[in-house]
């Protein structure tokens, strides 16, 4: 068990590490001058001397290795650096726009989780073969639906039509339900699909027949046998469901003008705001990487199969 | 793109009918069937036979499609989009860009099927022109995903040892980035426009066909015909070529058809963003962000492309779960 964790943990940090440096490759040097970039959001009458300061302040006169090597240092000490467009500490654009992402997020993720899990559920409850497969015909639809006119439409009804709910502003309860519901339909619809194929797959194993034979109902059986066992499949999706919640928050926060993490995202690729950009990404990456990893050391905690095994096995696969 | 359910979905299928128990008998695999066979197998016609029972064998073969209504309409939703795309100028009633100062934000009628936007265009005519370069962008960046994506599982799995570490861990690099954020980075470096964005969209689903290549290759490569050809003095190179690539192809050919869906709600969700085409240029993403000003005064701005794009990725998901062999 303990060989199987210290495995994940370090696969998990070469990850990231990964990370870093295909983000630092691709945008420090593809794009060329971090100063010409930034010089195009002030006064244009710089002096060559003047760059030259500059360059030296950001590093640029040194080599590649040399500049990695000290953006490696700066960020293991938890700076990332400033924006290009309004010299903000990146560190500190990221932790004001977080709450108000994590709101929404957490929100849609309890709803998602709670819906699509019960239509599962609910799919594999019923005995009519029809209403089976209504259910069943619901997830297709939501992970179809592009959630940016999704959340058009919630507007239309809610804001406009019906006036249940604000269309923009950042106060309450009321302002989050339509952003929430938006970014939670696509998720649940996925959590759905994934949970209603392997509750499927475990009612069809030999010990639910046990259980059936011993005289179990079909309520017993589903909640208490199949359930367990089909929520291990489904897990792995959740790294998947979480990157999906991040890159559903620049949609839905643009379209409901609100601030966070996607509003951020936004603004600083228009504005090629590598700095920015790169805290973005490493960002999305340790979320991703500590998600996967919560849910590989569950794993053996669901199923002492997985910890037998004892040696690591690729995730995702 | 979404590639967990897909996946999942993958390692149920049968992987492509491998040659077992040839040990002893030394045959050229080259012809085998990259894809095994699907759909219902009528008998073979052994002698020619009139006509009339062509066509009743024809359609007795298509019955079985026919019991399945979502995937008519979807096969008829996607001949009716390449009809747009291959002759714009017949399908729709007027130009795309050209504008009626009389007839601004006209709701859906007779004389506009989908009404007019705010300065007067007709918004039919602008989808059917604009399903071209959403419908392009869509395929070149599975193209791209596919392209790439196979040829670095290929090498992967057939060279493994350090080439297959080095590859698969920028792969793990991939998958860690959520994909829209992933083709908004590459967007940050490449810049905007519709070839751009098939490009950011592809990379992202360049990791998910590289893992499917790679498994079917571990596989393929570990049977018996493989070694024979080894055996028989054939190069690395030729083994690759003539039966690794046929062998191992299916799977992920079928897992590039399952991200077209996916692949259009990328594509229209950097164009909403504002990535796209240029403004006068009709694309659907960008058609639903423009009807985001008029939402309260004309629904059908934003709501026809939404619309659209939603039947279109049903469509092709559905498609493509027919093709994954259910």
């Amino acid at each position: 068990m303990l060989r199987y964790a210290l495995g994940r943990v370090v696969q998990a940090a070469m990850v990231l590490w990964a990370t870093y440096t295909v983000s630092f490759v691709v945008l420090y040097r593809i794009p060329g001058d971090a100063v010409l970039e930034r010089t195009r959001y002030e006064p244009t009458d710089i002096t060559a001397e003047q760059m030259n300061t500059l360059r030296a302040e950001y590093g640029l006169d040194q080599s590649l290795v040399s500049q990695y090597l000290h953006r490696t240092a700066d960020v293991l000490t938890g700076d990332l650096g400033r924006s290009l467009v309004n010299g903000r500490p990146v560190v500190e654009l990221i932790g004001e726009a977080l709450p108000w992402t994590l709101q929404i997020a957490g929100l849609a993720l309890v709803v998602g989780l709670f819906f699509g899990a019960g239509l599962a559920l609910l799919a594999n409850y019923v005995q009519a073969g029809w209403l089976r497969q209504a259910l069943l015909s619901l997830p297709p639809l939501g992970v179809a639906v592009p959630s940016f006119w999704l959340g058009l439409v919630l507007l239309q009804i809610f804001s406009f039509r019906i006036t249940w709910f604000p269309a923009t502003g950042h106060g309450g309860w009321r302002t989050m339900a339509l952003p929430a519901i938006t970014l939670a339909i696509p998720i649940g619809a996925q959590i759905a699909q994934v949970f209603a194929k392997s509750l499927e797959q475990a009612l069809a194993e030999t010990y639910i027949q046990t259980a059936r034979a011993k005289g179990l109902g079909h309520g017993r059986i589903l909640v208490g046998h199949a359930t367990r066992n089909a929520t291990l499949p489904a897990l792995t999706i959740f790294g998947l469901v979480v990157g999906d919640l991040f890159a559903g928050s620049v949609i839905i926060e643009t379209v409901f003008s609100r601030n966070g993490i996607g509003q951020l995202t936004a603004a600083s690729i228009s504005a090629q705001d590598m700095p920015v950009v790169q805290g973005l990404v490493l960002l999305a990456a340790i979320v991703y990487v500590l998600v996967n990893l919560a849910v590989d050391l569950t794993y053996p905690l669901l199923d002492p199969r997985v910890a037998r095994l004892s040696r690591p096995v690729p995730s995702g696969a | 793109m979404k590639p967990s359910v897909t996946e999942q979905d993958l390692a149920l299928t049968p992987s492509p009918a491998l040659p077992s128990g040839h040990a002893g008998t030394f045959q050229d695999d080259g012809a085998q069937p990259a894809v095994p066979a699907a759909g219902p197998r009528s008998g073979a016609p052994s002698r020619r036979r009139p006509r009339r029972e062509h066509l009743v064998s024809a359609i007795r073969r298509l019955r079985p499609a026919l019991r399945q209504p979502g995937l008519v309409l979807s096969v008829a939703w996607i001949i009716a989009l390449v009809l747009a795309i291959v002759l714009p100028d017949v399908v729709s009633p007027s130009e795309p860009t050209r504008a009626t100062a009389r007839r601004r934000l006209a709701p859906p009628g007779p004389d506009h099927l989908f009404g007019t936007d705010q300065l007067g265009r007709d918004l039919f005519s602008r989808m059917v022109h604009g399903a071209s370069l959403s419908l392009r962008t869509a395929v070149l960046s599975v193209l791209v995903g596919l392209v790439i994506g196979a040829f670095l599982g290929l090498l992967a799995g057939f060279l493994q040892g350090w080439v297959d570490v080095v590859i698969m861990r920028v792969m793990d690099v991939l998958l860690a980035v959520p994909s829209l954020l992933l083709a908004l980075t590459l967007i940050a470096v490449l810049g905007g426009g519709s070839i751009n964005i098939a490009v950011a969209v592809g990379v992202s689903g360049i990791a998910v066909c590289a893992r499917t290549m790679r498994a079917e290759v571990i596989h393929v490569r570990q049977s018996v015909f493989i070694e024979a050809s080894f055996v028989c003095g054939a190069r690395r190179s030729a083994v690759l070529r003539r039966h690794v690539l046929p062998n191992s192809a299916g799977p992920v050919v079928v897992l590039a058809a399952l991200q077209f869906g996916p692949a259009i709600l990328a594509v229209s969700a950097l164009s909403f963003l504002g990535f796209g085409a240029r403004p006068p240029t009709p694309e659907w993403g960008s058609m639903v962000a423009g009807g985001r000003d008029f939402l309260a005064t004309a629904w059908w701005l934003s709501t026809m492309p939404g619309l659209t794009i939603l039947l279109t990725v049903l469509a092709g998901n559905r498609v493509a779960r027919a093709l994954n062999g259910r």
